[in-house]
């Protein structure tokens, strides 16, 4: 400004800067407006989700926001509740032993397998009124073969148009849940025969070409609407057998940025936000801010938030070492103070209540001291800067990595920052984007010491791929497996092995006692706290159940309805 | 006889114009200030015995008090200090791209608006194909790069320096084609004057009359692109924490405070009131001395 | 000034050209691969797999002939499918193309015009209360980030007030299409007006500067005339620079403001495919925005051109 009345300006822009800074303040003063009049029929849903959708060919994608919205629209054989037990939704009992459903199979060499046969319920339907046969599952099969051959699963017959039967290559205890997904052969039959590569059938088929088309569903609601990227519009299935569900339109509307979703929520444009929303401390401001019109549950996972240890990092190999980090950090602290105590510490990469679980084991204890006297008894002398010295002379200073961009994890990183300088160990903190980490940071191995992720396994699954001495990615084999942190013991392997192919309880649980035991004193892994999904809903809305995996109330979304 | 008055070259009318400037002025000692502030954020953390790294989840979101001026945060850092550190990278940051994109685009720029033909098409093609390369492909590219395989020395990647530079290094890469274009214009324009073509007439070398002739008189568009230049740089940074591939912690900017406090708008406002603010200061300063600059430069007022 | 323009187009496409391989280039550097992604999900995977998936998409080939299938598949119009959303390229593009030419075009246009109106009310009445307004307005606007504007609107506006829905394309709910429009527009029209109406009101003050104004006035010519006639058209010669070139940044989308608003446009749907490593998708995107980026400054070359006969467009007149 090229004026002699500086002096003026700068007071009179200092004047508006203030009444600027006082109106933004002021208008969280004013109490919101109602100008959302609750409507006195509630017959239509509006869902949040933060994440958009790409592929909708189930064969292409296992993101879980597809999988969460799809569940609306599509079943598979057989469920599975929080505490492990299976249930029919298609089939009319469930296979096991006793009721000769399942059979054990000698297969020549002293190999067993096992046969398991379901018969679907009868009319069982497509929403295009085709019937549902025992073929759509073996086309299923034969799709999901062309891409990523099964190791589990050697064939998939059908004897006749009610009757599946899945033949097993091994013994395995969750030989209950192996039916594949059905996949509608009247419609993608075609497409897939003429295609001549599973990408080209990628791009024929008709879950991306025409989500719309009702023959592609069998859940309780049908696609009506697809909106790519924007949103996905469902009505009630007439052909569905179960229970009608009470909504009669349910939109899912795709809103990355959660603070965005938030506001969102709060203006009335979207009812509810589900497992696929907000964060822990949203959820807790909108139950202070907000709880006459919104319930919230804070339920946790099967998942585990953990730190990744790699144990073949110089300074990390010997297990006093990892045991003192373990005991190092005050998980406790962390969840009362960043998730006010409603998020459950962890003691083991599984949650209690698991078949695996053992209660009697519990995690290294908070106890600073003691980790400080095991890096002592380890070798490990300060340095003029407080910063440990091995016994080879290195300097104490490894990297935490995670997916950049998350503020809760870019704290939770802090924190455990700042607790291992506290026993003389400098953590530095290095975080990519998601994708980068993924590929380079752990396929390949190169991250350098923590990597801060989670793990959410399915309800009384084995971990062998991720604890098992073959699954370490080398560069020989092509960086497959997920054995990050470079677990070789025989002992976990054993272990391993026994809880995968024992069909008896009784034994099995010893196994996962072996296992769980390892992972304690091995540490490749550290637990911290559970994960757990918030779900926000409004207070009309009754039947909302927290899921037995984050992603999978929409399984039960026929119970959803307004009061 | 009387002594001949003291020789006043342009450049002390440039200055001294620039002085009874008060608004430039202003703008320039706030811009030092804010540097001296950042720079003395280690200084006031010993000080006033807090820190605004390590933190302490049992004081978080502390109002403003006397042991925390202006409270405390989501981590139970001192906001203030983490403000002021936060300064440092975002000055810094700013300061380097901003200057960095000039220089490089006032090269190449005046060059092709001077020499023309040939070399001004193959610049300006240059120029082109920078100006469009893709700046997100061309940062997670070069998050992920090795650096140890280009040669640098082990202990300088692992140090939180290396995004900085790496930050830095797009933004004067993104930055200097606009600058390259407004000095070729500048240049153009001024190359068919007068008073150019009066010293070529009198042999002139090509450089001395850019150094001497043009530039100076070329860089008003040129100056107030650099000072908007840091105020949008700083900008940017925010946009890149935004996308979660900015300033990692536990360093932080302007920009990633202001992103940090996006999920706490309901809870803690005041968290993103501060950067926001700093930000303002900034950028209006830049602007004000900006302003200064291009009218105590105006060659128009030379001739008065 | 043809001669020019053929040069200029020639080697636009030529820059064009070797832009794609570059994009092509850098997108096949960016760590991990689409196999990668895939293999992460499903446990059940193996090494043998690994490698046949590889051969099918093709990634296991040298990166100078996957350019060349490509190029040859272009020509023909075929921009191939989309590796992570299996449809076509073009069919994903054209609607995102369509919705971001909606919200930054109508923005572009209303900052023009408000930046220029501002500029030269600015620079006319320099030194008084208008003026100081005017800058400060302008100082404020370009201090802000976008997306921060952005959330703040949607919190006063959506929320508190509940006048307009937070965020969202046309026809998503109840409220009118434009009611959708309001907000990433005036989040746009905010941050940029402020920039250009500085850039125009420098301009048009040195204008006003000028001798030849100067006798305008002297020769009796009323403001408004010596506004238009003089001062306009020889001030609009760096306005029209940044303005053309703006024009090439139309399609980049404002990708802050997308993803805050939940807008189905180019920014998000670029940014989405160059983080799944979608070499398909990536690449068209980022093609069309660098061929607008070129086709702007050419824009600008010859608008400047047209605007200021001194500049004699392709070398001086006394060699």
């Amino acid at each position: 400004m090229l004026n002699e009345n500086s002096s003026i300006v700068s007071s009179q822009e200092a004047r508006i800067r203030y009444r600027l800074a006082t109106a933004l303040l002021a208008s969280w003063a004013i109490p919101a407006a109602s100008t959302h009049a609750v409507a006195a029929q509630h017959d239509s849903l509006t869902v949040g989700i933060a994440e958009t959708i790409g592929d909708m060919n189930p064969y292409f994608s296992n993101a879980l926001v597809t999988i969460h919205v799809q569940a609306a629209a599509r079943r598979s054989m057989t469920g599975i509740t929080k505490d492990g037990q299976v249930f029919c939704r298609f089939c009319t009992e469930v296979p096991t032993l006793a009721n000769g459903r399942a059979r054990l199979v000698d297969l020549g060499d002293g190999k067993q397998g096992m046969d398991v046969r379901y018969t679907l319920k009868p009319d069982l339907k497509w929403g295009d009124g085709a019937p549902m046969t025992s073929a759509d599952y073996v086309f299923a099969f034969k799709v999901g073969q062309s891409m990523s051959p099964s190791t589990t699963i050697s064939a998939v017959d059908a004897p006749n148009p009610t009757d599946v039967i899945v033949h097993i290559k091994t013994t395995r205890y969750d030989f209950d849940r192996t039916a594949p997904v059905a996949v509608p052969e009247h419609i993608e039959g075609p497409i897939f025969a003429a295609a001549s590569t599973p990408v080209d059938y990628g791009n024929h088929s008709e879950f991306n070409r025409n989500p719309a088309n009702p023959g592609l569903w069998d859940g309780p609601y049908l696609i009506t609407d697809y909106k790519p990227g924007e949103s996905i519009t469902m009505a009630p299935n007439p052909y569905w057998e179960g229970k009608k569900p009470y909504f009669q339109k349910i939109t899912w509307r795709m809103i990355e940025n959660t603070a965005a979703l938030q506001a969102n929520l709060l203006s009335g444009d979207i009812d509810m936000a589900g497992e696929i929303g907000l964060s822990v401390d949203q959820a807790l401001d909108i139950a202070k801010s907000a709880a006459d019109r919104f319930d919230v549950a804070i339920v946790p996972t099967l998942g585990v938030e953990q730190l990744y240890v790699k144990m073949d990092h110089p300074l990390l190999t010997d297990p006093r070492v990892r045991r003192a980090i373990a005991m190092a950090i005050d998980r406790k602290t962390i969840v009362d103070r960043l998730f006010a105590g409603k998020v459950p510490v962890a003691d083991s990469f599984i949650t209690a209540g698991e078949f695996g679980y053992d209660p009697k084991l519990g995690a290294w204890p908070f106890d600073p001291a003691g980790a400080r006297a095991l890096l002592a008894e380890a070798g490990f002398k300060p340095g003029a800067d407080g910063i440990l010295v091995s016994p080879a002379g290195e300097r104490f200073s490894i990297d935490i990595s995670a997916g950049s961009g998350n503020r809760m994890v870019d704290l939770q990183e802090q924190v455990i920052q700042s607790e291992l300088k506290t026993i003389g160990i400098e953590l530095q903190i290095k975080n990519q984007p998601f994708r980068v980490l993924l590929s380079e940071g752990l396929r390949e191995r190169k991250f350098n010491g923590l990597a801060l992720l989670s793990w959410t396994p399915f309800p009384d699954w084995v971990p062998q791929i991720r604890f098992d001495s073959t699954q370490i990615p080398t560069e020989a084999n092509g960086w497959f497996g997920n054995n990050v942190y470079g677990i070789a013991d025989p002992k976990m392997d054993a272990a391993l092995k026994g809880a995968l192919t024992s069909l008896d309880p009784g034994p099995r649980k010893l196994y996962w006692n072996d296992i769980v035991r390892l992972a304690k004193e091995d540490l490749p892994i550290i637990p911290l706290y559970v994960l757990t999904t918030q779900m926000v809903t409004p207070k009309w809305m009754t039947g909302v159940t927290p899921p037995p995996l984050p992603g999978l109330s929409t399984g039960w979304i026929e119970d959803w309805a307004a009061k | 006889m009387s002594a001949a008055p003291p020789a006043t070259t342009v450049w002390n009318l440039r200055f001294r114009r620039l002085r009874a400037d008060r608004a430039a002025m202003l703008g320039g000692i706030v811009l030092i200030l804010l540097c001296l502030l950042a720079m003395g954020a280690g200084v006031y953390e010993s000080l006033a015995h807090v820190s605004g790294v390590d933190t302490d989840l049992f004081n978080r979101f502390a109002p403003p008090s006397a042991d925390h001026w202006l409270g405390t945060d989501d981590a139970g850092r001192d906001t203030l200090g983490r403000l002021l550190r936060a300064s440092r990278v975002s000055l810094a940051v700013g300061l380097l791209g901003a200057v960095g994109a000039s220089l490089v685009g006032t090269l190449i720029g005046a060059t092709a608006g001077y020499v023309r033909g040939w070399v001004d098409v193959v610049l300006m093609s240059f120029t082109d194909f920078v100006n469009g390369l893709p700046w997100l492909p061309m940062l997670i590219i070069l998050a992920a790069l090795d650096l140890t395989k280009l040669g640098f020395s082990a202990d300088f990647v692992r140090a939180g320096g290396v995004n900085f530079w790496r930050i830095v290094a797009i933004f004067t890469v993104l930055g200097w084609p606009g600058i390259a274009r407004l000095a070729r214009a500048g240049t153009l324009a001024l190359a068919e004057r007068e008073f150019v073509q009066a010293a070529r007439a009198q042999g002139a070398t090509p450089f001395r009359i850019l150094r001497v002739h043009i530039l100076p008189n070329a860089m008003s568009a040129v100056i107030v692109a650099t000072t908007l230049a840091m105020g949008r740089i700083i900008l940017a940074e925010s946009g890149l924490s935004f996308l979660g591939v900015g300033i990692q912690p536990p360093q932080t900017s302007w920009g990633g405070m202001l992103n940090n406090a996006l999920d706490l708008i309901g809870t803690a406002p005041m968290l993103a009131i501060y950067p926001g603010l700093m930000i303002l200061i900034t950028v209006v300063a830049t602007n004000f001395l900006g302003d200064g600059l291009q009218a105590a430069f105006d060659p128009r007022r030379d001739r008065r | 000034m043809l001669r020019y323009l053929l040069a200029r187009a020639g080697s636009a496409l030529v820059v064009l050209l070797a832009k794609a391989f570059v994009i092509f280039a850098l997108i096949g550097l960016m760590p991990g691969d689409p196999v990668d992604l895939l293999m992460t999900a499903n446990p059940d995977a193996r090494p043998e797999d690994v490698i046949r998936l590889r051969a099918i998409y093709g990634v296991d080939q040298p990166i100078l002939q996957r350019f060349g299938d490509w190029l040859l598949a272009a020509a023909h119009g075929d921009f191939g499918y989309s590796r992570s959303l299996h449809r076509p390229v073009l069919e994903i593009v054209i609607p995102a193309l369509g919705n971001t030419l909606l919200l930054t075009g109508t923005a572009f246009l209303i900052s023009t015009l408000l930046a220029i109106a501002l500029g030269t009310t600015a620079a006319v009445h320099r030194g008084s209360l208008l003026d100081r307004g005017i800058n400060l307005f302008a100082y404020a606007g370009i201090s802000i980030p976008s997306f921060w504007l952005g959330l703040v609107l949607i919190y006063i506006f959506a929320v508190r007030l509940g006048w307009l829905p937070a965020s969202g394309m046309p026809g998503q709910g109840a409220a009118p299409g434009w009611a959708y429009l309001v907000m990433p527009l005036a989040t746009l029209v905010i941050v940029e007006v402020g920039g250009l109406a500085r850039y125009a009101r420098s301009a048009i003050l040195d204008v006003l500067e000028q001798d030849y104004v100067r006798t305008a006035h002297a020769k009796g010519l009323s403001g408004m005339r010596v506004v238009l006639r003089h001062v306009l058209r020889n001030g609009l010669v760096p306005i029209v620079t940044i303005v053309a070139l703006g024009i090439g940044h139309l399609f980049s989308g404002a990708l802050l403001v997308e993803v805050i608003f939940a807008w189905r446009g180019m920014g998000r749907l670029t940014l989405e495919a160059i983080m799944g490593n979608d070499y398909n998708l990536a690449l068209v995107c980022l093609l069309f925005t660098t061929m607008m980026i070129i086709l702007g400054s050419m824009l600008a070359d010859v608008a400047y051109a047209w605007l200021d006969p001194r500049i004699a467009v392709g070398g001086r007149r006394d060699r």
